[in-house]
């Protein structure tokens, strides 16, 4: 789920969902249940016929029709044509997802596409094929080297959670630790590079549009981001990463990796303890509770941001356990990414700013979308990036404790986000969606949990020690 | 001198044991007949006495590393505890191809020679046994979980077309990466789970038979001709 998505489920969830285990997506739920949500081999089929039908050749025909800006009927066969490359990407074996973000991409560079061809990729969703328990042990066999029996004292054949790519499995190790075990499907790393080739060759003539480089910067990163997804060492080095920022005293947990028994498709980590926000809200916890795991959840990600340099690109309720004992959980690195040099320095001078006066602010945003003071800010105006800086600050200057349970700060910043988006205002690094992704969904975490925090102390904290240098916290 | 039946098993398996040894040091394509009767110990002719070709030998190989896992499948359920018929096909096959490993070199002309997708010449019980002792261990899971499904022999060929299919690609040289035939073997098994699994045809309707009848042209009347 997207955070904008995740969102708007928040804005609807009074409670918990009563119907499926915590965490898990309706999808999800169903492919636990053993029956996938979508056949697999349907979908490879369905790839082979729908690319052959349509042939590659005349994909970037149409392509390239676009941008001829020739006479109406031409653009409208165009127009056609992308319907029909949308359905090319509908039947995708396993990129979905990735389609699913580049969708997201290409609607923050409005114009480039017709709107129903980004509709359809923003339609499409991931899933990986459920794997059955002989499925999931030989995968095991074949990364371990062993049967599953001889690693781990117990192992439970059937998933208790799915994970990205793949899916997670309870199990015992010999010393008597309990750990879980996420099993990626097998090859689908190698799939999604052949599919996002075939995504490559099929969005290459929009390159050549008057966003080209910036759609481009767009893919390469989604690329990554998914490529990163699958290769579970990655993950596995940013639970390391991010298990060193935090202390006993800070009531945050991240797993511990057990490196003899992960690989770059299995990932053997300690199972952490603790519930999932719906049981956690099931269980109907006083106000007090609510903002202690609030402010909780504004550390550790801000902990995650300013001492570790790591952006989580997917904060959502699956990836969190509210534990005995007011501890927090984190779990599922999967969609970790560390900022690059340029990128944390546009991060800390925003901070900055973010402590000086809206005015900074906003001279800030405009020269990370690329507009000097003087620059010019296309049709939209400035308003939205004025609306979007205002909007993020609000609980900073709320000047103590912020309700995120007020429903309408978070309608305020999806309103925000899409008038932000469909002007022409996400430009500069891919950085800059992806954190505001990032912070629209840790809001809406933070709204489905009701919780009051004082984000500027949290926030100031963490950014002291964060800038002071990793180790200071 | 007559030759007793224990004799006879002997020297066929110091025939298959020498062949095994010498196709995976040398290459299946490099061994010769003359070559597996030299390591056995026995005269060319002789070889021939049990093996017509060195094709038949590795069909033997692999017809003996079948039946190793397919009795231990047996003894472990016969895939009557898995959660599915995808399950337990899986499962089969994926016993198969981990006894089948030391073989996989020369699968192929295995492949070519007993496992076909036509069965082979009558006379060819070895490759006829690996075939039936895995098809009915297929109906028996199909029995036993798709009661109703469409058995037969239009349901036995698309099954053997995909297995021998997994076999072929897991066999290819150079051999593809573990995980990569695991995908291929779940795939080809929900194909075929699918396709039992799906809803008959539905009978053309005779207005709809006519109407399509009509399109093309069949009961159009005929155009009359210039001054007829």
């Amino acid at each position: 789920m997207t955070p904008i998505d995740e969102v708007l489920a928040a804005l609807r969830a009074r409670g918990p969902a009563a119907d499926r285990p915590p965490g898990l997506s309706p999808e999800a739920a169903a492919a636990l249940a053993g029956r996938p949500p979508v056949s697999g081999l349907g979908r490879l089929w369905a790839t082979g016929r729908l690319a052959a039908r349509a042939g590659l050749p005349y994909l970037g025909l149409w392509a390239r029709g676009v941008f001829r800006g020739a006479g109406r009927g031409e653009r409208d066969r165009a127009k056609a044509h992308l319907r029909a490359a949308a359905a090319v990407v509908a039947g995708m074996g396993y990129l979905r997802g990735a389609a699913m973000k580049v969708g997201q991409g290409l609607a923050k560079l409005p114009g480039l596409l017709p709107d129903e061809f980004v509709e359809t990729l923003d339609r499409l969703h991931f899933d990986a094929p459920a794997m059955h328990p002989a499925l999931a042990r030989e995968q095991l066999r074949g990364e371990l080297g062993c049967d599953a029996d001889e690693v781990f004292a117990r192992f439970d054949p059937l998933p208790f959670a799915v994970a990205s790519l793949g899916q997670v499995h309870r199990a015992v190790l010999p010393s008597g630790r309990e750990a879980a075990v996420k099993v990626q499907y097998p090859a689908i790393a190698r799939a999604i590079q052949a599919d996002f080739r075939l995504l490559g060759v099929l969005l290459a003539p929009l390159r050549r549009g008057p966003d080209g480089d910036r759609l481009a910067a767009y893919l390469g990163d989604i690329r990554r981001t998914v490529e990163r997804e699958a290769d579970y060492r990655a993950e596995a080095g940013a639970l390391r990463a991010a298990r060193a920022l935090f202390r006993e005293a800070n009531g945050i947990d991240v797993p511990r990796v057990y490196d003899e028994l992960s690989t770059g498709r299995v990932l053997t980590m300690e199972r952490l303890p603790g519930v999932h926000l719906p049981d956690f809200l099931a269980g109907d916890p006083p106000q007090g509770l609510r903002d202690h795991f609030g402010a909780l959840v504004c550390r550790a990600y801000a902990r995650l941001h300013f001492a570790g340099r790591l952006l989580h690109a997917d904060p959502h309720p699956g990836n969190i356990l509210f534990a005995p004992g007011g501890r927090l959980g984190l779990i599922d690195f999967g969609c970790v990414r560390a900022y690059t040099p340029e990128e944390w320095d546009w991060t800390r001078r925003w901070e900055e700013a973010a402590r000086r006066t809206p005015a900074d602010r906003t001279r800030v945003c405009r020269e990370f979308v690329g507009l000097g003071p003087g620059g010019d800010p296309g049709s939209t105006g400035s308003e939205p990036l004025e609306a979007w800086v205002a909007w993020s600050n609000r609980p900073r200057e709320a000047g103590g404790p912020f309700d995120f349970g007020d429903e309408t700060y978070l309608r305020d910043g999806v309103a925000v986000l899409r008038a932000l988006l469909r002007g022409r205002w996400a430009r500069g690094l891919p950085i800059g969606v992806f954190s505001a992704r990032w912070y629209l969904g840790v809001c809406g975490l933070l709204h489905r949990l009701r919780a009051r925090v004082d984000v500027r102390a949290v926030t100031d904290e963490e950014y002291a020690a964060g800038v002071a240098g990793p180790g200071s916290v | 001198m007559r030759v007793t039946a224990a004799q006879k098993a002997a020297t066929r398996g110091r025939i298959v044991r020498a062949a095994h040894r010498l196709f995976t040091r040398h290459g299946f394509a490099a061994v010769t007949t003359r070559d597996i009767a030299r390591a056995a110990g026995i005269a060319s002719g002789t070889l021939f006495n049990y093996f017509p070709t060195k094709e038949a030998v590795a069909v033997a190989l692999a017809a003996s590393a079948l039946a190793d896992a397919r009795a231990g499948w047996d003894a472990a359920g016969g895939g009557g505890r898995a959660g599915s018929l995808d399950e337990a096909l899986f499962a089969l096959v994926a016993a198969e191809l981990r006894a089948l490993e030391p073989h996989r070199g020369y699968l192929g002309p295995v492949l070519e020679t007993a496992l076909k997708a036509l069965p082979g010449p009558i006379g060819d019980p070895e490759g006829g046994a690996i075939r039936a002792g895995h098809v009915d261990r297929v109906r028996a899971l199909l029995a036993t979980y798709r009661p109703a499904a469409p058995a037969g022999p239009v349901a036995e060929h698309l099954y053997w077309s995909l297995y021998t299919g997994v076999l072929a690609f897991w066999a290819a040289d150079p051999p593809p990466a573990p995980d990569e035939t695991l995908a291929i073997l779940d795939h080809s098994v929900r194909a075929f789970v699918g396709w039992l699994d799906a809803p008959p045809p539905q009978p053309v309707p005779e207005s709809e038979k006519a109407d399509d009848a009509d399109r093309r042209g069949a009961r159009r009347p005929p155009r009359p001709r210039p001054g007829g």
